[in-house]
Order: C-alpha cells, then sequence, then structure tokens
C-alpha cells in the first residue's frame, strides 16, 4: 500500500523539494519521507487530515535540516536577482556578469528573512500546490491560522512588489 | 487564482529535473517490488521486478477518491473559475441511480433585542440536510432535514437550545425549488444575476448550492462570476469585496463544497460574524433511503 502511496505522490513531491533545495537533496528527501512514513505509519490518523497533508509534513520537517541551504541559495538569489537554480550554479563558478531579475532579487531577500514556519507554508500552497487546508495540516497549525497568516504574507509580499514595481 | 506572486514565486523556484529513472529505482530500493501497473510513467522504466516483499499491518487512507463522481477525474486541478467550469462541462455523467448531496450547516440564530437592559445572544446550530436526487425521470426526491443537536455560543446571553430551535425546525433554506420528482430545474437559474458583484455573489448561492443545478448550469454560473469585476480565485476560495457570501470550490472537481456567510449589515452581531457555514459532500450511489 505504501508503493501505492509512493507512485500517487513521489512525483510531485520531489518536483517540489527539487525546487527548494536542489534533484539531490530531494532524492534523499523523498526517500526519508517515505522510510519515515513506513516507520511511523502509527502517527497517521485519518481523522485529523489527509494523507498529503501528513506526506508534506513528514517533508517539510526533514526539509528543516536543510534550511541553510536553501537560505544560502535565496541569499544568493537576491543579491545577484536570479532564480534558485542560477544561485546554485553560482556557488561552484566564477561569474563575471549575470543578467539580474530585481523582482527575483525583492522576492528572494523577503523569503530568505520570514520565519522558516512562514516560508514553508507560503510555498507549500504557491508551490507545491497544497490546500490551505492540507499545508495546515502539514504544519499542525490550525487551519484558520493558517488562512490569515498565508493572506498576510501574501498581502505583504505583493504590497512589496507594487512599491517597487 | 494564480496572480503575478505566485509566477514570481515560480520563477525564483524553476523547476528542476525530475528524473523518472531516478525515483524509479528509488521506489525499487524502498519497495523492492514490482511496480504497480497503473502508477505513473516510471514504471516502464524500472529494473525486472525483484522477490516481492508483503509489507504487512500496514493500514493506510489514502487520499480519499472524491466522492464527487466515479466518472474519470481530470488530473489537473482548476486554477480558476473558468477551468472549474470547464472541468463541469467535460465531466463524465455518472451512472449511478442517484446523486445524494449532504449539507452540514452551521447557522447562528439570535434571541432578544440588542438593546441596553434586554438580553440578546447569539447561538450557532447545526442542521443536516440530506438530498437524494434520481437519474431517472419520475422517480421520487428524497431531503431529510434536521436539527443534529449541536450547538455553540457565538455571543451574549444564551438561551436554552429548544428556546432557539424548535421541534420542528429543519434548518435554513439553501435553495428555493420545491420538487416532488425528477428532474427537477431550479428556479433561482430563471433570473438574472445582479450587475452589482457583491449582489451578484450573494444571489448566486441558490444556484450555487442546489442539488438541482446541473453541471451546465453550474459551469454558466462560474463564468458569469469569472466575467464579474473583483471577484478573486484563491485557490478555490471565491469571493468578492462587499458581499456577504463566498464559497469553496473543489479545485479537483469543480464543485462546490463550501459557502460562508457573514452579518447582514443591519445586524446587531459585530462586523464580520460568520452567521452561516454550508459543507456541501456529493457523492453517487444506487441507494436511497427510502
Amino acid at each position: 500500500m505504501f508503493a501505492e502511496l509512493f507512485d500517487e505522490h513521489a512525483h510531485p513531491l520531489h518536483r517540489y523539494l527539487a525546487r527548494r533545495v536542489g534533484v539531490d537533496v530531494a532524492d534523499d528527501l523523498v526517500s526519508e519521507t517515505f522510510l519515515a512514513a513506513m516507520r511511523g505509519k502509527e502517527t497517521y490518523d485519518p481523522e485529523r487530515g489527509s494523507v498529503v497533508g501528513w506526506l508534506y509534513g513528514i517533508a517539510t520537517n526533514l526539509l528543516r535540516g536543510h534550511a541553510k541551504r536553501e537560505l544560502r541559495l535565496l541569499r544568493t538569489a537576491e543579491r545577484y536577482g536570479v532564480d534558485l537554480s542560477v544561485a546554485e550554479s553560482l556557488e561552484h563558478t566564477v561569474v563575471t556578469r549575470v543578467d539580474a531579475r530585481a523582482h527575483l532579487r525583492l522576492i528572494a531577500g523577503e523569503l530568505a528573512r520570514m520565519p522558516d514556519v512562514d516560508r514553508d507554508l507560503l510555498l507549500l500552497v504557491s508551490l507545491a500546490g497544497l490546500t490551505k487546508q492540507e499545508a495546515a495540516e502539514a504544519l499542525g497549525m490550525n487551519p484558520a491560522t493558517a488562512r490569515s497568516r498565508l493572506h498576510r504574507l501574501r498581502t505583504k509580499l505583493k504590497e512589496l512588489e507594487l512599491r517597487n514595481a | 487564482m494564480r496572480d503575478l506572486l505566485d509566477d514570481d514565486i515560480a520563477e525564483l523556484y524553476p523547476v528542476r529535473g525530475s528524473d523518472d529513472v531516478r525515483l524509479a529505482r528509488l521506489r525499487e530500493q524502498l519497495f523492492t517490488e514490482a511496480p504497480v501497473r497503473r502508477s505513473r510513467n516510471w514504471v516502464g522504466i524500472a529494473a525486472a521486478a525483484v522477490a516481492v516483499v508483503m509489507i504487512t499491518g500496514l493500514v493506510v487512507m489514502l487520499r480519499p477518491a472524491h466522492r464527487d463522481a466515479p466518472a474519470t477525474m481530470p488530473s489537473t486541478p482548476a486554477t480558476s473559475l473558468q477551468e472549474a467550469a470547464t472541468m463541469l462541462e467535460l465531466a463524465e455523467k455518472p451512472t449511478a441511480k442517484y446523486r445524494h448531496v449532504r449539507y452540514l450547516v452551521w447557522q447562528t440564530i439570535t434571541v432578544g433585542v440588542a438593546e441596553a437592559g434586554s438580553r440578546f445572544g447569539a447561538t450557532a446550530v447545526e442542521f443536516e440536510i440530506n438530498a437524494w436526487v434520481p437519474s431517472a425521470k419520475g422517480e421520487m426526491i428524497v431531503i431529510y432535514r434536521k436539527f443534529t443537536g449541536r450547538s455553540h455560543p457565538v455571543m451574549g446571553q444564551q438561551e436554552p437550545i429548544d428556546r432557539i430551535v424548535s421541534s420542528d425546525s429543519k434548518g435554513p433554506v439553501l435553495w428555493g425549488t420545491f420538487c416532488t420528482t425528477a428532474p427537477c430545474k431550479e428556479t433561482s437559474l430563471a433570473l438574472p444575476l445582479p450587475v452589482d458583484p457583491a449582489q451578484r455573489m450573494d444571489a448566486a448561492s441558490s444556484r450555487l448550492l442546489s442539488p438541482y443545478t446541473t453541471n451546465e448550469e453550474l459551469a454558466a454560473t462560474y463564468r458569469e462570476l469569472a466575467a464579474t469585476p473583483g471577484v478573486r480565485w484563491e485557490n478555490g476560495t471565491v469571493s468578492v469585496d462587499g458581499a456577504r457570501t463566498s464559497f469553496h470550490i473543489d479545485p479537483a472537481t469543480g464543485r462546490v463544497t463550501a459557502s460562508v456567510q457573514t452579518k447582514p449589515a443591519d445586524s446587531p452581531l459585530p462586523d464580520g460574524t460568520v452567521t452561516m457555514t454550508v459543507d456541501v459532500t456529493n457523492e453517487w450511489t444506487d441507494r436511497s433511503p427510502s
């Protein structure tokens, strides 16, 4: 049955994790997520939430171990105004010129500065495509709190974008 | 609805190569069994099957298959009202005998007068409405309504529950149409929606919640709302400033799964008080209670 769970969720989970910390780390995280899920199957209670929320909750906890990596990439992205895949390559090469994108600088900087849980909430919904309910379950948050928190985060980012437009 | 912020986040975090071969090998390492035939792309890429290991004693609740329709589900969630409309228009016609729609309604009821020296309070009470709408012409429509017995205080002086909910109370009227047999036409569809965006959203409630509204009629309503200035879609939540009512549409099915209504302007309740929530589930079944 976990094989079916893997078949349904591994691909989108891997895609989400790879976007945040790169493909190599994402491989390990997907593997660790499903191993943790199999070992901790008793912790899943369908009465309390969806299996998506549960899986992404495990993945998010594991991702915290790689928070420094993501923050480093975000700071590089902020400095050069590039996306995270370019930021990753900048770590290994000497670059004399990059085409900076100002809006990426702004978003990267804000994401780097926000608390981990806020960043996770924002990205679980925006990148991973989870519903607010699922994201709340993944983060162990009250759904109403998650909704209002997300609204506040998004409003702040949008206002910043508008001011800098 | 996705907006510029989501686009910028997606640009900052671009899609990296998700290697099917890599995932297939990972699957093999984790489960050491042949891939399930109906799984995704990497099935045919995986190496030859090794000995199957039965993983016993596992109780896993997979994400429940949407009870909405047993027909083929679109794989891409809707990201707008228009996409939700298309989803409904393209949905295969179910073959089951009945569409069973269940509504769980929390309604805030006020008692008393909000004046100095008077008793005033508000209590939320729960009703359950079940509607079985048959597919076949001439078959009887069955609707049951009841107060579930559950309540919770909202504010002020709380009265005994039997003073708030009478013994014959059946809950709020969510749609105005009364029918005894199928087919039944939702009558609110005959009236055009108001032009004002907030009034339009509120007026759309009957047709969006009615069990008699067909997929095509629901889709047409979505398109009307999508074309209304100020209407927002945020991950399935549809709202507009100034309206009392907002809705949630399940991006996976295109169906309305919830509505929230706040107090009218002339109510003594505090601003923003939710006066009604409706949670809707749909299923197709061959059984009815009668």
